[in-house]
């Protein structure tokens, strides 16, 4: 079994990126790192979600996520971005906080689905967020897999 | 004042969970207790009871997906939002039902 998030499905970014280039990244980190078995079909999945509406919820943070059959174990990429990019085109709000998420289409375990729901929670809490944003590499590890044990 | 709702949203994997929780957190700002059912991926979690649908002033329901039971809530006052409105408007919200009801 894979580990909800690894030190490798981290990323920072200090070049200007548009939305789905810093989204393709984060896909091929993922296939890179094992969790899927199409990417191409992952990407597809997520951009589809993103395109239903934005997933910017606001504070700079982008949470894209999709439940796809490409997805072979759930998984949390994250990308803290130098310059910030443009997350919804409608209202034109930027993120430099990214936080993608991979589920299952089917039969994904209570587990992750549970990691995940406390994680969706926790970033409606602003010491948690301000927390994400103000750490470095290791303390973001350790910030989220400290939280997010359930 | 007792607030309950029931959160629900196309992937089951996010929304679900921040509106509900961004509801909570801000009807303890202003003074009401909350409690929102989730139908997420998880399946349903947080289950409201028959009691605290009775004694709640309002009902909030998101409205991305269809909730399920909610023939629970006949003749209760409703309010419906997505979730991602629940999400950014949560406080404002709060603050209208405590003065409305």
């Amino acid at each position: 079994m894979l580990p909800i998030l690894k030190k490798e499905c981290m990323l920072f970014e200090s070049e200007n990126m548009t939305k789905s280039e810093i989204m393709q990244k984060m896909v091929d980190v993922f296939d890179r790192e094992g969790y899927l078995t199409d990417k191409e079909l992952f990407y597809h999945d997520v951009a589809m979600r993103e395109e239903l509406f934005s997933t910017c919820i606001g504070f700079g943070i982008g949470i894209p996520h999709g439940k796809s059959d490409a997805v072979k174990e759930a998984g949390i990429c994250t990308a803290k971005l130098e310059q910030e990019v443009v997350w919804n085109e409608e209202t034109g709000d930027k993120v430099d906080m990214i936080l993608m998420i991979a589920v299952r289409n089917k039969n994904d375990s209570n587990l992750h689905l549970q990691i995940l729901s406390k994680l969706s929670r926790l970033l409606m809490h602003e010491d948690f967020r301000e927390k994400l944003k103000n750490c470095n590499h290791e303390e973001l590890y350790h910030t989220l897999i400290e939280n997010l044990e359930v | 004042m007792k607030v309950v709702g029931v959160t629900a949203c196309p992937s089951g994997v996010a929304h679900t969970y921040m509106s509900a929780e961004a509801l909570v957190i801000a009807g303890q700002k202003v003074g009401i207790e909350v409690k929102i059912e989730t139908q997420g991926g998880a399946g349903i979690e947080n289950e409201l009871t028959k009691e605290e649908i009775a004694e709640a002033a309002c009902v909030i329901l998101s409205n991305d997906v269809g909730i399920r039971n909610e023939e629970r809530f006949k003749g209760k006052k409703v309010v419906r939002m997505s979730t991602s409105d629940l999400m950014q408007k949560a406080e404002p919200l709060m603050k209208k039902i405590k003065t409305a009801f």
